[in-house]
């Protein structure tokens, strides 16, 4: 089974090395492939001496959901089984990816979700975050029938035929956490959720600032109320 | 209720300005055909309006019941505008999309040239 861990970066010269260093230590048999989406710093130059294979974006996508193209594609183009997205900024731990690998390995699942939310363990983002993340995992749970804890948990887990849909099927702009989700879930993918623990960020600020914040919530309403026609319709 | 000389003479010569600047793009070649058509189109409603004044009056009075021509002017060109920024925007997604997969796949094709050179040296 080829396993490809893609580790998502921008701007991360200062985290990067530490993330890759992470993985190369327990790596229990994936591929790593950075993507670095335009970076301006030298996010690039630390792979090339590391001898960590990178993809590197001409231009910035304006967001993380802007890698997920990238990956699926080069996933697909590869013939990976299984694709875990990890970010480049040091809050995940490598020694957790067997957790969200395993159930996709084994065939139990084809979508895994690790939520930082099941266990009391780690670093829980912020109560504003926390109160969006809340309403969309119960959005995300309604719909799904499935319990979602942690909808915008970057610490995934995709199998074949989400790589597939994504790589062949799917070929429109990818913006939207919820999108990929719900787009799967109706594509027929097995959803499921496990606990990991994640770090807080050592160097550099999130991308959530005040008003992309309040932006968030309605934008990710919208793009629901979009998947579920596209749903419905199939 | 109809239009000052004044404020003709002004439309017209506003829209001959507009005029002259879609001709200058098309010449330079800065303008796609198909969007030199439209705005063409629309100078040449607004060139209407002080020309035709009284079919306006007519059309606006009769077939929509309204009694002040501008209103309708301006009734139909907010109804256009508002339709066009709508077409633009989905034009504009369009384009994005199309941005997103260049940038993926230009980014792996970069990453195949640059280890093939590697292997090469
Ligand atoms: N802000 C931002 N992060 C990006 C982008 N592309 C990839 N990333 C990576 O996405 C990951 C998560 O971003 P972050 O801002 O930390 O989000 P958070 O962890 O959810 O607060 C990090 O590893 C970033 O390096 C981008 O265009 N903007
Ligand atoms: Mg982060």
């Amino acid at each position: 089974m080829k396993i490809l861990v893609a580790v998502i970066a921008y701007n991360e010269e200062k985290n990067i090395a530490n993330t890759l260093d992470d993985l190369a230590r327990n790596n229990c048999g994936y591929d790593i492939v950075v993507i670095d989406n335009g970076s301006s710093d030298n996010t690039h130059g630390i792979c090339e001496k590391l001898g960590v294979p990178y993809l590197r974006h001409c231009i910035n996508t304006g967001s993380p959901y802007g890698t997920v193209r990238s990956y699926f594609d080069y996933a697909g183009k590869y013939n990976y089984d299984i694709i875990c997205q990890f970010d480049g900024d040091g809050q995940h731990i490598a020694s957790e990816l067997p957790k969200i690998i395993d159930p996709v390995k084994n065939n139990v699942a084809d979508f895994v979700i690790g939520s930082r939310f099941l266990q009391k363990k780690g670093f829980k983002s912020s109560f504003l975050r926390r109160i969006g993340i809340n309403l969309f995992s119960f959005i995300n749970s309604s719909i799904t029938g499935r319990k979602i804890s942690d909808t915008t948990s970057g610490f995934k887990a995709y199998g074949k035929n989400v790589i597939d849909y994504f790589y062949k099927t799917y070929k429109n702009e990818i913006y939207d956490i919820n999108q990929i989700l719900l787009l799967s879930f109706f594509n027929g993918a097995r959803i499921m959720e496990v606990p990991i623990v994640m770090k807080a960020r050592e160097h550099g600020a999130s991308e959530f600032n005040f008003f992309r914040s309040a932006a968030f919530p309605v934008k990710g309403l919208i793009n629901i109320m979009g998947c579920l026609l596209q749903g419905k319709a199939r | 209720m109809g239009m000052g000389i004044k404020l003709k003479i002004i439309s017209i010569i506003v829209t001959l300005v507009f005029v002259f600047f879609v001709f200058k793009f098309i010449k330079k070649s800065k303008i796609r055909p198909s969007s030199a058509i439209l705005w063409l189109t629309v100078c040449a409603f607004l060139l209407s309006i002080p020309v035709f004044e009284k079919y306006y009056q007519f059309i606006s009075l009769h077939l929509f019941g309204m009694v002040h021509t501008i209103h309708f002017i301006y009734i139909g060109l907010i109804v256009f505008l508002l339709i066009y920024s709508f077409y633009l925007t989905i034009q504009l997604n369009k384009v994005s999309d199309r941005v997103q997969f260049l940038i993926t796949h230009t980014a792996i094709n970069e990453k195949e040239i640059r280890e093939l050179k590697k292997n090469e040296n």
